[in-house]
């Protein structure tokens, strides 16, 4: 049909269709390599004896681009004499953590990567990661005299072996906050803010009042709709005698079986009753840029969220949309006993999915690579991280550093361009954090209140370390309890499940294995303590 | 001897390799596609013994399959013995059932009209656009029906507003998210689906459609008579294939289209699998993930091998 000429030049496309697939499908890896800095041959002559420090490390695409155009960056490799390539393991958390696995299963690692705390243990003590434990203390004695000056840390380093496969990330102490529309409280005839759950139910009658459009719910928010956990004590906690109460999630989720969490639904179903908190939050359809709309254009007037939001709503369109746009953060609600509320931090104090490893084929760079980080943790590499280069982007007054530039010029820059930034929130080498420099450096509305609010209610929570077959089988099981609560709770709020049924429904969460989940985090406690 | 009494003649081998070789080309032509179908489809279904095994990611590349330790049908009996087991079976089965309802034959009914546009231009402008919706991402489409169906300024609300009926949370109200799921790959596949009924019916010998004029069918009467009894083959084809999807639902879209509020239908194997996969805390359980894949594949096969004996019992329609 062909004849024999067209038919040799079919199969040479045919095989060259073949090897492309094959090379396509082998390629994807190093592409990625390539995706981080000029890449370097790292592993050419990087060793111990080598006067340049060369390393490749990976870490999510995002975090990567952040590195890229932080002014302190290059400075930073300067003075190490480093060249470090960066490694794109996925381009967000979710890609990265996904993808984690099968890179690992790959065995064609770079020589330092990000991890969690888990699989530097497990997979730490079958031979992947080094050990640092001996490394660090050898040549490492800034990040030696952090972890003796710091027990949970050490603790939460120390693997069951007694090994130190990773350092994690200590993350600032920030929380939540609840902020609000001064501009609409003032409308609304509102002169001081709430102090109590009572108060502040109040006060979302007196702007409902004010403001009865149909579409206008006072309380509106993304994400988890379950707040004010700490004011009902009723937050997942590990009190003094060391008992868990709750799916244990340092403080950011709910005691179900709390006297305070029936009151908090009940409450929650009052709210949802009188059309007082936006029933798209709780029921789980409302979008991050629902959210943002409703908050800009007077639909919602309260949230509880990320500390840094009060100044990205004075900042994307409040004022432009409307002049007399105001938001301002009110403190937090005294608990049901008229104490001051302890408030749930963001994120954990030590990243647990932010650890940084060693790869053990790595062995030779090692030395390198700790001497690297090392210099992270010196005083001298802190002030460089959290403050950037003396003269340039900050001055020395008496004792004290003060910032020569500013957040709102340098923070909102468009990707790609470079900045003096310090947002330690972020993720770039997990090193300890300056919690003061890191609020100092933030906007003036966030710098107003984020020292005196944290520090007044700021709550950091004990860490549970897990054994795998903990893991496992607690993974098993939430996968299995958390939907089943989640749509209860929904049930209850909305009124379709009546609260007369609350206690059958913690029997038959309980049944679905909660209190089996609780008992596990307590022997992880238990366990941790010994 | 013996081959020669079963009616093969002597030298029977011998000619299969000689017709092999006359067409060598074509066989060369062949082999790419074999080799690949070997590296890539059938080799890779060797990783289906990690459903028996707890698997170990560490011990890296194939060690990690064969070291691993076996434990039979551990994972198969820890899925089958889960309280939640038949709840999830059963939203799996309802959505993939109604989706099969509406999904097949919507496109059957499209085709046949679209055949019967006379303007050829019209015909292929109708074909066009409908088929657009295939190519926008799953992502896409399920935040265009969450704007359309927001209880606070989405079309369809401000719509029933307007009729004095109180406004739906659709996509939160448990009993919508079946239709909705469903109304949303119909909306997405039916343009797309009707390609090959509309390929199907090219084929169609125009002498039937004549002979059926000279008998005085009208234009129905002939879609009814000679259109759709002439892709009755196709159809028995396509079905045996759909019934095939049965265990399988659009994990994407149901991850975007699922919340607290819809847990008790939206909820499915699929997408308890992948909270069990992707915990936040632990380890991706790979081998639990297989052992469950590999079920709903049995599944699937039995289905389709049943609806291809049904098939070829009843019709002379038959897959293989």
């Amino acid at each position: 049909m062909f004849g024999k000429k067209g038919s040799l030049w079919i199969l040479v496309l045919a095989v060259l269709l073949v090897l492309s697939a094959c090379n396509k499908s082998g390629g994807s890896d190093s592409e990625a390599s390539s995706s981080g800095q000029a890449s370097s041959p790292a592993s050419a002559s990087a060793g111990a004896g080598g006067d340049k420090i060369q390393f490749s490390y990976m870490m999510a695409g995002k975090y990567i681009n952040w590195l890229k155009d932080l002014k302190w960056y290059p400075e930073l490799l300067k003075r190490m004499n480093a060249e470090v390539e960066l490694v794109n393991g996925g381009d967000d958390d979710s890609a990265y953590a996904k993808g984690l696995d099968t890179k690992l299963l790959s065995g064609d690692l770079p020589d330092a990567m990000i991890v969690t705390l888990s699989q530097a243990e497990v997979y730490g003590s079958q031979g992947l990661f080094l050990n640092l434990k001996d490394l660090i203390a050898k040549d490492a004695p800034n990040i030696q005299k952090f972890i003796d000056s710091d027990e949970a840390y050490k603790t939460l380093i120390t693997a069951s072996d007694g090994n130190v496969y990773g350092l994690p990330q200590q993350y600032p102490i920030i929380t939540n906050v609840p902020f609000y529309r001064a501009d609409m409280f003032e409308k609304a005839g509102i002169t001081s803010n709430p102090k109590t759950i009572q108060e502040f139910t109040d006060v979302l009658r007196k702007l409902k009042a004010a403001y009865p459009s149909n579409d206008f719910y006072p309380f509106t928010g993304r994400d988890g709709y379950i707040k004010f956990t700490e004011a009902f004590l009723a937050k997942d906690n590990i009190d003094e005698n060391g008992k868990v109460h709750g799916i244990y999630n340092v403080g950011k989720s709910y005691d179900l079986m709390a006297p305070g969490f029936k009151d908090l639904i009940q409450w929650y179903n009052t709210m949802y009753t009188e059309k007082l908190i936006d029933p798209e939050w709780v029921l789980g359809t409302q979008t991050e840029e629902s959210w943002q709309t409703k908050m800009l254009t007077g639909k919602g007037a309260i949230s509880y969220d990320f500390f840094t939001r009060p100044s990205w709503f004075m900042n994307n369109g409040g004022p432009q949309n409307d002049p007399k746009y105001d938001i301002k953060v009110m403190d937090a609600l005294n608990d049901s006993q008229g104490n001051p509320s302890k408030v749930p931090m963001a994120e954990q104090r030590y990243r647990e999915d932010r650890v940084f490893v060693i790869n053990a084929k790595s062995e030779k760079k090692a030395e390198q690579i700790l001497k690297f980080m090392d210099y992270l943790f010196s005083d001298e590499g802190r002030t460089l991280m959290d403050y950037g280069v003396e003269g340039q982007s900050f001055k020395t007054n008496g004792d004290k550093k003060e910032f020569t530039v500013k957040f709102e010029e340098e923070g909102n820059k468009p990707l790609g361009t470079p900045v003096w930034n310090f947002l330690q929130d972020r993720l770039t080498f997990p090193v300890p954090s300056n919690d003061a420099a890191y609020y100092d450096w933030m906007d003036p509305l966030t710098k107003s209140f984020a020292a005196d609010f944290f520090g007044k209610y700021a709550a950091v929570a004990q860490q549970i370390k897990y054994s795998t077959e903990q893991l496992k089988e607690r993974s098993e099981l939430v996968a299995n309890v958390q939907p089943m609560v989640d749509a209860n709770l929904v049930k209850f709020i909305t009124g379709k499940r009546p609260m007369s049924e609350w206690d059958a429904f913690l029997k038959e969460a309980d049944a679905q294995g909660y209190s089996k989940i609780v008992e596990i985090d307590q022997a992880a406690y238990d366990a941790g303590k010994k | 001897m013996q081959t020669a009494l079963k009616g093969k003649p002597p030298g029977a081998r011998g000619n299969v390799w000689n017709k092999i070789w006359r067409s060598r080309l074509l066989y060369l032509i062949l082999l790419p596609g074999l080799i690949h179908m070997l590296l890539f489809k059938l080799l890779p279904l060797f990783g289906l013994v990690i459903a028996f095994e707890d698997y170990n990611v560490i011990k890296g590349g194939i060690h990690s399959i064969i070291d691993s330790k076996w434990v039979g049908f551990a994972h198969f009996e820890k899925f089958l013995n889960d309280g939640y087991f038949w709840k999830l079976l059963k939203n799996t089965l309802l959505l993939a059932f109604f989706n099969l309802l509406f999904v097949f034959p919507i496109p059957i009914l499209f085709a046949l009209l679209v055949n019967e546009v006379r303007f050829r231009k019209v015909q292929r402008f109708v074909q066009t656009v409908t088929f657009f919706p295939y190519f926008i991402s799953s992502a896409v489409a399920v935040s265009i029906l969450y704007t359309f169906l927001s209880p606070q300024g989405g079309l369809v609300n401000v719509a029933l507003e307007g009729l004095g009926i109180q406004p739906i949370f659709f996509m939160a109200e448990p009993g919508w998210f079946r239709p909705l799921y469903v109304m949303l790959n119909v909306w997405q596949l039916f343009g797309y689906n009707s390609i090959i009924y509309l390929a199907a019916m090219t084929n169609i010998d125009p002498h039937l459609y004549e002979a059926a004029d000279l008998d005085g069918a009208g234009r129905v009467s002939k879609m009814f008579h000679v259109t759709l009894p002439s892709i009755a083959g196709t159809i028995v084809i396509m079905f045996i294939l759909a019934i095939g999807q049965i265990m399988t639902v659009d994990l994407d879209k149901i991850l975007m289209m699922y919340n607290p509020s819809v847990y008790d239908t939206a909820d499915v194997i699929q997408s308890y699998v992948y909270r069990q996969a992707f915990a936040t805390k632990g380890f991706p359980n790979y081998s639990y993930g297989a052992a469950v894949g590999l079920m709903q594949s049995v599944v699937a096969f039995v289905l389709v091998i049943s609806a291809n004996r049904a098939s070829k019992k009843f019709s002379d329609s038959q897959l293989f």
